[in-house]
């Protein structure tokens, strides 16, 4: 390997990993293009370390922080319910449960007493259907008679032709019956 | 670095009676390993990019950069001394992150979120100094792409190329901890450098 033939770009890698022949080490030293070229990428993955590592380092930081800050908080709460129990007798805490007890009652009790007492007259209930007058009523069962009368002029189903029926099967008595009121 | 011939060892669950027997013939000085908050203090950082640049998902990262520093802290006790602490909690790392790849449940939160590592976001830390504006346009173009290139390769390629050149691991070691021959991890790092110094080009 002289100046004129440059490092192959396996060699190059072997340099870059550590795993260089004396040889490759020999050119690199003295051939500007190659050394250029390893320089190139340890400067990135330098770059590449110090950003990447700032980057973790602050996660980590503002994890540790907030870590620290709940620890804080979980202490302050211990600290808080522990404090009850320092102070062994309490005189208001009896009336703080009855005023609490009053106020829930008052909440539950007001609603409940409006319903009951309230002067609001109730809407009248909303019809769903409007009653059929009887010249409607007639109209429809002159319908269902023509529809009737149809339906037994239709041909005779083929089972019938050859005198087969079914076992399951009843003759139909069942008419449309007429609307009557 | 020196090599350790325990991360086998270390990386398994910590039998408790192997903690329990080592506990009474305690040949280990007192190091940080025995302060959990100096431990997470130190190397909890290196070990959260590790994590993100090798699964590409960097809640999953956080995750994997606690269960490590736990698992080691609860197998302090295994820890000889052979090798640095920092590779010691490399090798768990890596053996945890595989765990979780494993796991049917990465899959499916790796399906169901895209919570890649923002670039944008890792972009924003690149070190001030006293460079000019274009220098600093040119780092972040720089970045942008190592990054997008990283997440090309494949997981073995990625978790090579991250313990050689950012942990700075010899590759003989890489090898022990993976459990790779030095070819295989040389074909890697081969392959990851190709990808990434060809498609990066280089400086201008």
């Amino acid at each position: 390997m002289n100046r004129n033939t440059h490092l192959s770009e396996a060699a190059l890698h072997d340099l870059l990993i550590g795993l260089g022949s004396d040889a490759s080490l020999a050119h690199l030293a003295s051939c500007t293009e190659c050394s250029r070229k390893a320089e190139s990428f340890r400067e990135d993955m330098q770059l590449f370390n110090q950003t990447t590592l700032a980057w973790s380092e602050s996660r980590s930081e503002s994890r540790i922080e907030s870590r620290s800050e709940s620890r804080g908080a979980s202490r302050a709460v211990r600290r808080m319910q522990a404090e009850p129990a320092r102070t062994a007798w309490n005189p208001w805490t009896p009336l703080h449960w009855a005023a609490a007890a009053a106020v829930l009652l008052l909440a539950a009790g007001v609603p409940v007493w409006q319903r009951h007492h309230a002067a609001t007259p109730m809407p009248p209930p909303v019809l769903l259907a409007q009653e059929d007058s009887p010249s409607q009523i007639a109209q429809d069962n002159d319908l269902l008679r023509s529809v009737d009368a149809a339906l037994a002029n239709t041909d005779e189903p083929p089972l019938e032709q050859y005198n087969l029926t079914r076992k399951h099967e009843r003759p139909s008595t069942h008419r449309p019956e007429a609307r009557n009121r | 670095m020196a090599t350790c011939p325990l991360v086998a060892s270390a990386l398994g669950s910590f039998p408790v009676e192997q903690v329990e027997s080592s506990l009474n013939e305690r040949t280990r000085p007192i190091s940080e390993l025995d302060n959990i908050d100096e431990l997470v203090r130190v190397h909890r950082a290196r070990i959260l990019r590790l994590a993100a640049y090798s699964t590409g998902d960097p809640d999953m990262a956080e995750t994997i950069a606690q269960e490590t520093l736990l698992r080691a802290y609860n197998g302090r006790e295994s820890f000889r001394g052979e090798c640095s602490i920092r590779t010691w909690l490399t090798s768990i790392a890596i053996k945890v992150t595989r765990d979780h790849q494993r796991s049917r449940r990465f899959r499916f939160w790796r399906q169901v979120r895209n919570t890649a590592v923002d670039i944008h976001e890792v972009a924003s830390f690149i070190p001030g100094d006293s460079a000019s504006p274009e220098r600093q346009l040119l780092a972040r173009e720089r970045i942008t792409q190592l990054t997008a290139v990283l997440e090309t390769l494949s997981f073995n390629q990625r978790t090579v190329f991250l313990m050689k050149f950012s942990e700075e691991m010899p590759v003989d070691e890489i090898a022990k901890t993976l459990g790779m021959s030095v070819n295989t991890v040389r074909t890697h790092l081969h392959r990851a450098l190709q990808a990434i110094r060809s498609r990066m080009g280089e400086k201008r």
